[in-house]
């Protein structure tokens, strides 16, 4: 089902970009061959600083979900989405989103990029990540320190990051299980380990790959599909808070009238 | 006649729908639209959603009251929107997404907006 979903989404970006893409190609040279892409503008491909934004959807890890177990399949069950197959009416669902609790990672990852930007800012001891969404970010540390034996459990967990050739690589652990891994209601559980993989292909380009390991949710690991994202140079990440006390009149006056739910 | 129900059920297949970030299950399709001529009462530029509160006469000449979802302060803001893109008193005419419940709410489209009889330009979306 979630295949085929995805593949929806998909086929409608594709309908979605069509007239662009379609006015871009307007003008041009109809019959020449195709010119290979100009070189690369150049760039140090160990600074991932800059706005990004994605390119696609980028709504959960792959289309290709590992099999739960049954502690991760009964925590699914519970919850009520708002997107996706099993999506309920905003005010019907049970998202923590939707009452502004944190969202954790690699959730921040799927909905920043879906919607809304994220900026990387280097430091020599570490690299923060700031997420548009919630006004929120997370640190990596690359100082060399080694990820905790059992960390207490934190939002965006615990992270380090080092180079490995041109890929910056980050390992997480110590998830809060009270988030969700994506918009569909995915599991996370507090053995969950996280592997991002960025590499700045070019100056423009950020490819990431993902893996996640959490055995007492699935039973196998988690392999992302390959994720991209494009620099927003003249991007600024705006002050997006979400605000329980504006969010809970939103719920309110349109939210839950909008979901028939009627409260006199 | 200034608020006057339009109510009318329009194709729109390429209207640029708005976006929201809780999910639009509750709304109908892209294409099932309502055009909305009516009165705001608040332009509530609040964080996560904007919304507009607006009065629109029914066709029996009840005031109904509408609400309109939109997307964030950033993305608005983005799109050249500010805070006092409207202001109560405001005549405007909408296009909504409405919800599948029958209650006045709806999804709204930035798209073809209309403010005191003029078109809203405005933003690059515009």
């Amino acid at each position: 089902m979630m295949k085929c979903y995805l593949s929806v989404l998909a086929v409608l970006s594709v309908l979605a970009l069509t007239p662009l893409l379609v006015a871009q190609g307007q003008g041009k040279g109809k019959g020449k061959a195709a010119q290979p892409p100009p070189p690369s503008i150049p760039h140090d491909p160990h600074d991932l600083g800059g706005v990004w934004r994605r390119v696609g959807n980028v709504l959960t890890m792959s289309s290709d979900t590992p099999p739960m177990t049954a502690w991760g399949k009964a925590k699914f069950d519970v919850t009520k989405p708002v997107y996706g197959p099993r999506a309920v009416p905003g005010g019907l669902g049970n998202d923590p989103m939707s009452t502004c609790d944190p969202l954790g990672m690699p959730r921040n990852i799927f909905l920043e990029v879906s919607i809304y930007p994220m900026e990387f800012v280097q430091t020599p001891n570490r690299l923060y990540q700031f997420f548009e969404w919630a006004h929120s970010y997370r640190v990596i540390w690359t100082d060399g320190r080694a990820l905790p034996k059992d960390p207490d459990p934190q939002w965006m967990g615990y992270s380090t990051g080092k180079w490995d050739g041109d890929t910056f690589v980050v390992k997480s652990l110590g998830f809060d299980e009270r988030t969700w891994l994506d918009h569909f209601g995915n599991p996370v559980s507090d053995d969950m380990t996280l592997e991002e993989r960025y590499r700045r292909v070019d100056r423009d380009t950020l490819e990431l790959n993902m893996v996640i390991s959490a055995p007492k949710a699935y039973t196998k690991p988690w392999v992302s599909e390959k994720k991209a994202f494009r620099l927003a140079p003249n991007t600024e990440i705006q002050e997006l808070f979400c605000v329980p006390s504006e969010e809970q009149r939103f719920n309110q006056l349109v939210r839950d009238p909008g979901s028939g739910i009627i409260k006199k | 006649m200034k608020s006057l129900l339009l109510c009318s059920l329009t194709c729109c297949l390429f209207c640029p729908p708005a976006t929201a970030h809780h999910g639009t299950s509750n709304y109908t399709g892209v294409t099932e639209t309502l055009t909305l001529e009516g009165t705001v009462t608040e332009f509530s530029w609040s964080n996560p959603h904007v919304f507009v509160l607006f009065d629109v006469k029914d066709n029996n000449g009840n005031i109904v009251h509408w609400a309109g979802e939109m997307n964030s302060p950033g993305v608005l803001k983005a799109a050249g929107w500010s805070k006092t893109t409207l202001k109560a008193g405001d005549q405007i005419k909408v296009t909504v997404r409405p919800n599948r419940f029958g209650t006045p709410v709806g999804l709204l489209s930035r798209a073809n907006m209309m403010v005191n009889g003029k078109p809203l330009q405005i933003g690059p979306e515009q």
